[in-house]
């Protein structure tokens, strides 16, 4: 249970993590991305992003998640029994997910009926449980924070530039603002329906390899996801 | 023996934390919520009775509002018939207006919704479905205005049967009939079921409908 001293040498040598935590954040935002690298949390990424707003609503729910368990699993990491503690990271991260689901529909009541059961899903999104599982049980408070932050910002980003994609060609608009007018422009239906999803996320992650593969990136390990 | 009583302390420790933060979070939050939900009500009737009102308006100026009795014109009450939630509101073209809530089970869940009927509590003013969880691009399509526009002016009195009917698409024809969606049979035949049932209870109540609507 101890660290790891590869994952936190610089850490404990002290400062406020600039090696290790520098090399946290690329990693989960562009060469771990749990989307794009990792094909993880597709689910979502498909489902709600057929408008940015949207997107970037889910994206700040995973932040906040992903970086709230992160902090609180490892500060506990010492404490949870080993038998339990998928359990209790489930625990952890479930309370996390009611929490922001009840302040959406508190007061971004809209949003909450749009996005419907995906924000009580993230409990079952693979990127959480697994930054818990992989990270935060090995890791210092401190430099867990930022991995849970960067891999919700890389999850984020992914789905802003999907939503983004999927809006302009979808309805014309960015943020219901119109960007491309009508008089010239016909929507296209399919990009705000489940095919378009899956094009875009398909064409973006093969522009991602290709970008990874091109500069031969040594960390970037594809795997097979959910 | 030790480790699992440390197991079980842990686990019940937790489930007592996270439980605690969740209902105070609950408690803090719940009038907010509620306050959501009425306005949403509220927006479902404003829109099926064709009152002005501000869609932007946060939910808790909107209940302020509806509470004062200044909804947006004044003119929208509430009654209830015989176990029936009833609107009542004077158009400004339209004349007086009569919402009738009614529910009935759809092809995966319930299915909620408002007819809309003008002074004669006969000819259709609007129709709304405002819950439903039916087939996206199939069933879900009965909310959509392609479909309530299709209710527009029809009737609900006609030749002795009562209610209006949903047929095949293509297959309508007089005015207590609307065509169907193609590929939605199912949640068709729920809707016309649904229909039927509330075109009758009007039916049966017109007169004390008529009495509380105070058809001055």
């Amino acid at each position: 249970m101890s660290n790891l001293p590869v994952a936190c040498g610089a850490c404990q040598a002290g400062g406020v993590c600039q090696g290790k935590g520098l090399s946290t954040l690329k990693s989960g935002l562009w060469a771990n991305n749990p989307i794009s690298v990792q094909v993880l949390g597709i689910c979502s990424a498909l489902a709600v992003t057929s408008k940015l707003e949207n997107a970037l609503v889910m994206g700040a729910a995973l932040i906040f998640v992903t970086g709230c368990s992160n902090l609180f699993i490892s500060l506990l990491r010492k404490a949870i029994p080993r038998k339990i503690r998928m359990i209790a990271e489930v625990a952890i991260i479930a309370t996390f997910v009611i929490l922001f689901d009840q302040v959406l529909r508190a007061f971004y009541y809209d949003m909450s009926k749009t996005l419907g059961p995906y924000v009580g899903l993230i409990i079952t999104n693979c990127i959480v449980m697994g930054r818990a599982e992989a990270f935060a049980l090995q890791n210092p408070p401190i430099v867990s924070v930022v991995d849970g932050l960067a891999n919700g910002m890389g999850y984020a980003g992914v789905l802003a530039v999907i939503g983004a994609i999927r809006e302009l060609l979808g309805y014309g608009t960015i943020l219901d603002f119109a960007v491309l007018s009508t008089s010239w422009y016909v929507p296209n239906q399919v990009m705000i329906l489940a095919p378009g999803a899956f094009v875009v996320l398909g064409l973006l992650i093969a522009m991602f390899n290709a970008i990874n593969a091109g500069k031969g990136a040594a960390d970037a390990k594809p795997a097979g996801g959910h | 023996m030790k480790d699992s009583l440390r197991t079980i302390i842990f686990a019940t420790v937790l489930g007592v934390v996270c439980a605690g933060l969740l209902a105070a979070a609950n408690h803090v939050l719940k009038p907010y919520q509620e306050a959501n939900a009425a306005a949403e009500k509220w927006r479902n009737v404003f829109g099926v009775l064709g009152v002005p009102f501000d869609e932007n308006a946060a939910s808790a100026e909107l209940l302020k509002l509806v509470r004062s009795k200044g909804n947006p014109d004044g003119k929208v009450s509430e009654t209830t018939v015989n176990g029936m939630k009833i609107y009542t509101y004077q158009h400004p073209q339209a004349g007086k207006l009569y919402a009738v809530e009614f529910a009935g089970p759809g092809l995966w869940g319930p299915i909620e919704g408002l007819l809309c009927l003008k002074s004669d509590l006969k000819t259709v003013f609007n129709i709304a479905f405002y819950k439903q969880e039916e087939t996206p691009g199939l069933g879900a399509e009965i909310g959509g205005p392609a479909f309530r526009g299709r209710f527009r002016d029809k009737t609900i009195a006609g030749s002795g049967k009562g209610g209006i009917h949903v047929r095949k698409p293509g297959a309508a024809s007089g005015n207590n009939e609307v065509d169907g969606i193609s590929g939605a049979t199912l949640t068709c035949d729920k809707v016309d079921a649904m229909i039927n049932a509330v075109s009758r209870r009007i039916e049966e109540n017109r007169a004390a409908i008529l009495k509380e609507g105070g058809n001055e």
